[in-house]
């Protein structure tokens, strides 16, 4: 418990960092913005021994070592879901062990491996709960742009479900920006229907779609599926993440979604990687997909 | 007196050592997806997929939490009824134990 607190006070401290620097300039009105960037980092799997990636920990580092080496630091690394392979106390103490060492603070979103059982939501809560989130789900704002991050795991047997309560709350936190302010939203499953046969897709994701959609400039970045994959639907652009743990096959290509195992080990890295965005005069201009080789 | 208590003490270790259907988590499905079985009787699920599964009732009387690669884990019916059940990671596999 004392780690947990004192891992909890690290991820707070963070944020802190990241308000400081709104403080200091970088963030407030739209007007006065400066140019910045954020990474986002998905579907690491601690825990997963199979091929074709029998050490996703390792991989994992090898981001963490990358955005570290980034000349300019990131403004935060967002890591949206699915840090471990099932939930285990362990997997999220590995998780924490390397993503500690990143540089940027950190925010993270719980993918359905996180939160397996009252347990393992449990366990996520303990390695990276936010106090000003107790219940998964958080909005900021950043040198003009407002970021939303979503929780769509938590109801299992639909999935991804967002639910009535943090729709309503998704609701009163985007009728307060306007319509000019860029908006980016996370979450782990993609609001969108990738393809449905696999469950790639939010039930209700719909909603927030049509409370998108009044505004000028949006940008939803989504894990889940292990692959990069874009998507536009009128001025909202989608993008889903590559992991760092091991590729899932393209929508409909294979019998099941499960991991491609068939990778010589020269070719796992390159299906591998984070995002970069950058961030000017308030508005997303560049994702950038680099991958780990 | 003692050959009955005996055989009583074994048919009820029985259940905790010996499943009596096998369903496997196969190819992202249940396999097979409706076992029927007797009250008491015991069931194994065996994930054989590279992907994690989870074994959860939807009606919350039992959960696995989560199976890993050859993981197995067993759960014993007691009362008669029909228990559906399906994967929180992959919703769209779904089993039911019929018991009677």
């Amino acid at each position: 418990m004392r780690r947990n607190d004192f891992l909890g006070h690290v991820g707070w401290t963070g944020l802190g960092i990241a308000y400081t620097l709104g403080a200091t300039g970088l963030a407030t009105a739209p007007a006065e913005a400066a140019s910045f960037t954020f990474v986002q980092i998905s579907d690491s799997h601690i825990g997963f021994h199979q091929p074709p990636n029998e050490n996703p920990g390792a991989t994992l580092k090898l981001a963490v070592d990358a955005v570290n080496a980034m000349p300019v630091q990131p403004a935060f690394v967002i890591h949206t879901g699915d840090v471990t392979h099932v939930s285990k106390p362990a997997q999220f103490d590995d998780a924490l062990q390397t993503l500690r060492a990143l540089r940027a603070p950190l925010f993270t979103l719980p993918g359905e491996h996180d939160t397996i059982g009252a347990e393992g939501a449990k366990s996520y809560f303990a390695a990276f709960g936010r106090k000003e989130a107790p219940q998964g789900w958080y909005s900021f704002d950043m040198a003009g742009a407002h970021f939303v991050a979503i929780v769509n795991v938590f109801n299992f047997e639909k999935m991804g479900l967002i639910g009535n309560e943090q729709l309503d709350w998704i609701r009163k936190d985007l009728a307060a920006q306007k319509r000019s302010t860029p908006i980016v939203v996370f979450a782990h499953v993609p609001l969108y229907t990738v393809y449905e046969p696999w469950g790639w897709l939010t039930e209700d994701g719909g909603a927030v779609v049509s409370m998108l959609r009044r505004f000028d400039n949006v940008t939803v970045l989504n894990g889940h599926i292990h692959q990069i994959l874009e998507h536009t639907e009128g001025k909202i652009r989608f993008r889903t993440a590559a992991g760092t743990a091991y590729p899932q096959p393209a929508p409909g290509s294979a019998a099941a979604p499960g991991p491609i195992k068939d990778l010589p080990a020269s070719k796992l890295l390159g299906t591998l990687g984070y995002r970069t965005a950058r961030v000017e005069d308030g508005s997303i201009v560049k994702l950038t997909d680099t991958m780990l080789g | 007196m003692m050959p009955f208590l005996l055989a009583a003490l074994l048919a009820q270790a029985q259940p905790s050592s010996a499943p009596t259907v096998v369903v496997h988590m196969k190819n992202f499905a249940f396999v097979p997806a409706t076992v029927q079985i007797k009250p008491g009787d015991v069931v194994e699920w065996v994930n054989d997929d590279d992907d994690a599964h989870t074994v959860d009732s939807s009606r919350h009387l039992f959960a696995s939490g989560g199976l890993d690669t050859h993981d197995a884990w067993e759960h014993a019916f007691k009362t008669p009824g029909t228990f559906t059940y399906f994967c929180d990671l992959h919703p769209y596999m779904k089993g039911t134990v019929i018991v009677k």
